[in-house]
């Protein structure tokens, strides 16, 4: 669907927007704001963050926008305003657990799931529930860098623009986001994601000592 | 390698991140090693599990929120923090949130039953008290004169290609002053913002503000300066510790001769005689031409250029000003009005009529089997200070109410061209961002962008192009549960168009045939459409040739406005 046209599109608005055109900045204010609001909402948990930080980065990126080059990348611009808006709360509510996983208890509830995400299921044996539950005990640069790369669907370089980091960096930090997803899922479910969980793990369990 | 080092490219060859060196690497591996295949499907899982998270739904108020911030400089009070339970996004909003037309008390009636929906209804609640505030200080205008910054021009301003000036009395530095100075529209509803190009011209200390082709005649705007926030040359002080607004323009279109040759009685309404119909445009002053006679179906001239569509502007910047305007004095009124009368030859007594936009004969031909409502019904005028203008043909029934009850909308919108009509063949949608209108007799589709509680935003209309056995589009995604994707006209309208599906969203409800009523205005179009199957009220929509409308809930009698009874 993002064709050149609408790329080129984009280019415009953002020139406009640059020039403080308000009409400019509500068009890409309708293009991202789903997108922003997702991406925040993934990372936090709750929808009342969600609603904050989104009003936040599109204010931040209204009076930022008139400092930005011609060359923007809209998109990746967006997401790191409201990364750093993110962040910068987590760390207020010092939530930032810098502790290994392995000192957690095996509480699921520790960050219950959102009331609004409807538990389905997929087809698969995750939930809706579970996953944000895995996804709310990760690290929070380790939860940025997967719901980028794997609910945004963006490339190792747009996280590394976003998140500030090379594209190496990049692949090493979602390698070792990888391997925290499966051991906390492990840790709490007792299987690793995508495998049946009447199936025996305890090897499972001993590799990952 | 062992398993320990081909890890970390496992996650890269799942990325497609490898060179292919490092794929055959990776490949190899895998081929002997059970584990490390198992890893590499534990990454696919979990990749496939986030991305099957279900994508959540802005809530309504948050474009309303963020414009507020932003056209105030700060985030907008954090009410759902403290006033009650988090609104849930990805389900569908409750049916209270989709009935369009409620007035106020209305919306505090409902809201008080369930807590969340109080939430929402909040904004709306203060929007509405916002917009007293600003009419309010509309009204108070004249009285004082702001001293840091001032307009230079001092008479009214009618001709928009004229640069406007904004003089200082204190050194302030360019740049900030070129920053921090906006121009908002404020005529008609909620106040927002125009695109204006700014230059400051350093000896004069004033500020040259450039109109732009958005820009109407006729219409009110307020320089909006955040003079708390402009610098000084000299020392560290600032403009004003306040924020100060200039306002300019006319007041609601109402023409006030500035310049008349002939001394004609001011008030005095002169309706032309009804059998000699005589072009108006002949007697209309140049600016003012370029908003006259709507000929239905013209598209709106404020939206006729492809980003209008995107500008859902009206978003609500209303709530914002009180505090900001209320403790600022704003200038005297330096414009209210367009219609300078001098260019035109037959300018004589019409020009001069100060409260009645002169009504045409009704020549137009409307399409539809129109329903002439015997006058006895016309409700009493409820508005006693402003005198209710005389016109050829008087709106009656549910949009005469409205008219009369609500001078801004007379005057935005003048007399009656024709009698209303009814619409027979037409359906509906609502959408997250909007509302969707099809007319069958015109086979015209009129979109409405504007949340679901906004009482204003910009229409436009297309051609329905749409005809029985069209291919289907191809789908842009899944609807969230609860949500539709459009079909028939308005899907192919939605699918083709990205700015009115970035607008609009998704659509509440499947679409629904419905009856309506339309009246043609001189500065716009009425609709009336019936009460929805669904459940809600009868609606009016007032749509204005610059591309604005406006929403009221019909109060007329039980069963609304139009014929469509």
């Amino acid at each position: 669907m993002e064709g050149l046209a609408v790329v080129l599109d984009e280019k415009s608005w953002v020139a406009r927007a640059q020039e403080g055109d308000a009409a400019a900045f509500e068009a890409i204010y309708n293009r991202y704001e789903r997108r922003v609001y997702a991406f925040i909402y993934r990372l936090m948990g709750n929808s009342e963050d969600a609603y904050d930080l989104t009003q936040d980065t599109f204010v931040k990126a209204y009076t930022a926008l008139s400092r930005t080059t011609p060359d923007l990348n809209l998109s990746a611009w967006l997401h790191r305003i409201a990364a750093n808006a993110c962040m910068d709360v987590l760390r207020r509510r010092r939530l930032i657990r810098w502790l290994p996983w392995e000192t957690f208890d095996t509480n699921p509830a520790l960050e219950p799931p959102a009331p609004d995400d409807p538990a389905g299921e997929y087809g698969q044996t995750e939930t809706v529930g579970e996953v944000q539950a895995v996804l709310g005990r990760l690290t929070p640069k380790h939860r940025m860098a997967l719901v980028l790369k794997e609910y945004q669907g963006m490339s190792c370089d747009e996280i590394g623009q976003v998140m500030g980091l090379s594209r190496s960096a990049v692949k090493s930090l979602l390698f070792r986001a990888r391997e925290e997803f499966r051991q906390v899922y492990l840790s709490i479910y007792g299987h690793p994601p995508g495998a049946e969980p009447d199936c025996d793990h305890s090897e499972e369990m001993k590799r990952n000592r | 390698m062992d398993c320990k080092h081909i890890r970390p490219l496992i996650s890269a060859y799942y990325d497609g991140e490898v060179n292919d060196h490092e794929r055959a690497l990776v490949e190899r591996h895998l081929a002997l090693c059970e584990q490390c295949r198992r890893t590499l499907a534990e990454y696919r899982a979990t990749g496939s599990s986030i991305r099957a998270l279900p994508v959540p739904v802005p809530p309504a108020g948050l474009r309303r929120d963020v414009w507020r911030a932003i056209q105030t400089g700060r985030p907008a009070v954090p009410s759902r923090r403290t006033s009650g339970p988090a609104p849930h996004n990805v389900v569908a909003l409750p049916r209270t949130q989709q009935d369009t037309g409620r007035s106020l008390r209305h919306i505090i009636a409902t809201s008080i039953g369930t807590g969340a929906s109080w939430v929402r209804a909040l904004p709306a609640a203060v929007l509405i008290g916002g917009l007293l505030l600003v009419m309010a200080v509309l009204f108070l205008r004249g009285t004082q004169v702001q001293a840091a910054a001032e307009l230079v021009e001092k008479g009214p301003i009618s001709d928009y290609n004229q640069p406007i000036h904004v003089r200082f009395n204190k050194q302030v530095i360019g740049d900030d002053a070129i920053k921090r100075t906006s121009v908002l529209r404020t005529d008609g509803g909620t106040p927002y913002t125009v695109p204006v190009t700014a230059t400051f011209q350093r000896p004069d200390n004033q500020l040259v503000l450039h109109p732009q082709p958005a820009w109407v005649p006729g219409a009110t705007y307020q320089v909006s300066i955040d003079a708390p926030r402009i610098g000084l040359i000299a020392g560290n002080g600032t403009l004003d510790t306040k924020p100060i607004t200039l306002t300019f323009g006319a007041l609601a279109y109402t023409p006030t001769p500035t310049n008349t040759p002939t001394s004609t009685p001011t008030f005095t309404p002169v309706p032309r005689p009804t059998n000699t119909p005589q072009p108006r445009v002949t007697e209309m002053p140049g600016p003012e031409n370029t908003r006259s006679v709507p000929l239905e179906p013209t598209p709106s001239p404020a939206l006729s250029t492809p980003p209008a569509i995107l500008t859902p502007a009206p978003l609500p910047s209303t709530t914002q000003l009180p505090p900001e305007v209320t403790g600022t004095p704003t200038t005297p009124v330096t414009g209210t009005g367009t219609a300078t009368a001098t260019a035109t030859p037959t300018a004589g007594a019409t020009a001069t009529t100060t409260h009645t936009p002169v009504p045409e004969p009704t020549a137009e031909p409307t399409g539809t089997p129109t329903a002439t409502i015997p006058p006895g019904k016309t409700p009493a005028p409820r508005v006693s200070v402003t005198p209710t203008p005389p016109c050829t043909i008087m709106p009656v029934r549910g949009f005469g109410k409205v008219w009369q009850e609500h001078p801004d909308v007379r005057a935005r919108v003048g007399c009656p061209k024709a009698p209303e009509g009814a619409i027979t063949l037409a359906a509906h949608q609502r959408f997250q961002g909007g509302y969707m209108f099809w007319r069958g007799d015109t086979r015209t589709i009129y979109v409405f962008i504007g949340g679901p509680d906004d009482q204003y935003g910009v229409w436009k209309q297309y051609p329905d192009t749409w005809q029985e056995g069209d291919p289907t589009p191809v789908p842009v995604g899944t609807p969230p549960a609860g949500y539709y994707e459009p079909v028939r006209g308005f899907g192919k309208l939605w699918h083709s168009d990205e700015s009115i599906r970035l607008a609009l969203g998704w659509a509440l409800e499947p679409e629904w045939n419905v009856t309506g009523a339309w009246q043609n205005f001189e500065h716009g179009q009425a609709l009336w459409v019936a009460a929805p199957v669904t459940g809600g009220q009868p609606t009016i929509y007032f749509m204005y040739s610059d591309g604005m409308w406006e929403r009221f809930r019909d109060t007329f009698g039980s069963g609304g406005s139009g014929s469509g009874e």
